[in-house]
């Protein structure tokens, strides 16, 4: 398409600006060949409303609305995930730009390293084995809060097993399995 | 006493009443688009009960899937873009669908050239007198010689007056495009309506 007829096409379409507008409803003044096209583009414009107005004539929308809702009615089979999801795809990626997807990259390797450094931290938190053999009262250390923090061990001092049995304050037994690097 | 008019609702707001189970509204949607999508469907597929079928369905559509309606565009080019996908799939199941790409080499080949559907239907008589009724009727052919991407834009733009943004969204491509088709379908239809533009026919 030539500049001047892209152009044209936009002035006819009402998509130039006002003084892009201008400019060009000067320059077609002195162009036959620019007034002639605009002309042609207006002689169709005025076709395609004979046709439609044709069509508007003989077509009746009476009940049309109820006809939709019965025929919603009828169709009640509920719409299945993957087409619910494929819907929702083409209507997110019709109106976003490609710009979202390193942006979400970025998001998504931000949850990661987040996530990662949370772990990270949740291993740190495991409380270190106390050492057995100067009391029957252990305090732990460094637990979360989910862990009672004061336990009464009712294995003897000596024992040397990983897996042992905890009475927390309020009497609840606990198991616990020690893995003792 | 005269009655009051009902309220007026903007199309997000029958939208979101939509969502929420209103019946009367989603009436009040499809009383505000059927001719337009109609005449898109029409324009499209050329059989009105073909056409009425596909608004049906299209607004059947609209309503199963409002839900995912996300309002980043105007509901009438979401609506406008689910119609023109079904009246595609028509003209495909019905194997009246011919890609831009074979539609582009057709048309440098032929170039564009001769007088057009009036030409040939006129034979030796191009000075006939013909009713404007009669001149719409061959611009409808002539619309049915264009591929479905062309028919679609050029319909958007010469009935609904839609702009090459809205376009642009309903269709789901850049303005360029919209341009080029535009430009594409309105010098097809120029090149077959020749005779009319050229003042060699008389209209009544």
């Amino acid at each position: 398409m030539k500049q001047d007829e892209k152009i044209l096409a936009q002035y006819y379409d009402g998509e130039l600006n006002e003084r892009k507008s201008a400019e060009v409803k000067k320059q077609l003044d002195s162009s036959h060949e620019g007034a002639l096209a605009l002309e042609n583009m207006t002689k169709i414009s005025q076709l395609f409303q004979v046709l439609h107005e044709q069509s508007q004539e003989s077509t009746s929308f009476e009940g049309f609305d109820k006809r939709v809702i019965n025929a919603i009615r009828s169709q009640k089979t509920p719409v299945p995930f993957s087409e619910k999801l494929r819907v929702w795809a083409t209507e997110f990626f019709a109106h976003r730009k490609l710009v979202w997807i390193p942006a979400a990259s970025v998001a998504g390797a931000a949850c990661v390293a987040v996530l990662a450094v949370g772990l990270q931290n949740s291993k740190q938190m495991i409380p270190t084995m106390p050492d057995r053999t100067d009391s029957s009262t252990w305090q732990a250390s460094g637990t979360t809060d989910s862990i009672v923090s004061t336990v009464a061990v009712t294995a003897p001092s000596e024992m040397n097993v990983e897996e042992f049995s905890l009475e927390t304050d309020n009497g609840q037994r606990i198991a616990v399995v020690w893995i003792d690097e | 006493m005269a009655a009051a008019n009902p309220k007026e609702y903007s199309d997000i707001e029958l939208v979101n009443r939509c969502r929420n189970g209103d019946e009367m509204a989603f009436s009040q949607l499809v009383q505000r688009y059927q001719r337009k999508v109609y005449t898109i469907a029409l324009g499209m597929v050329k059989n009105p009960d073909d056409a009425m079928d596909i608004a049906q369905e299209g607004f059947v559509k609209v309503h199963r899937y409002i839900g995912n309606f996300q309002g980043s565009s105007s509901f009438y080019t979401w609506l406008y873009r689910i119609v023109v996908n079904l009246c595609i799939d028509h003209l495909r199941k019905n194997g009246r669908y011919a890609s831009d790409e074979y539609d582009e080499r057709t048309h440098n080949r032929e170039g564009g050239q001769g007088r057009g559907v009036l030409s040939s239907n006129l034979g030796n008589n191009p000075s006939a007198n013909l009713g404007r009724k009669e001149l719409a009727a061959y611009l409808q052919r002539a619309i049915e010689d264009l591929p479905p991407y062309h028919r679609a834009v050029i319909l958007m733009r010469e009935i609904e007056g839609m702009s090459y943004s809205d376009m642009a969204d309903t269709l789901n491509i850049s303005k360029g495009t919209v341009m080029s088709r535009l430009h594409h379908a309105r010098q097809k239809l120029q090149a077959a309506l020749q005779l009319y533009l050229e003042g060699d026919l008389s209209v009544d």
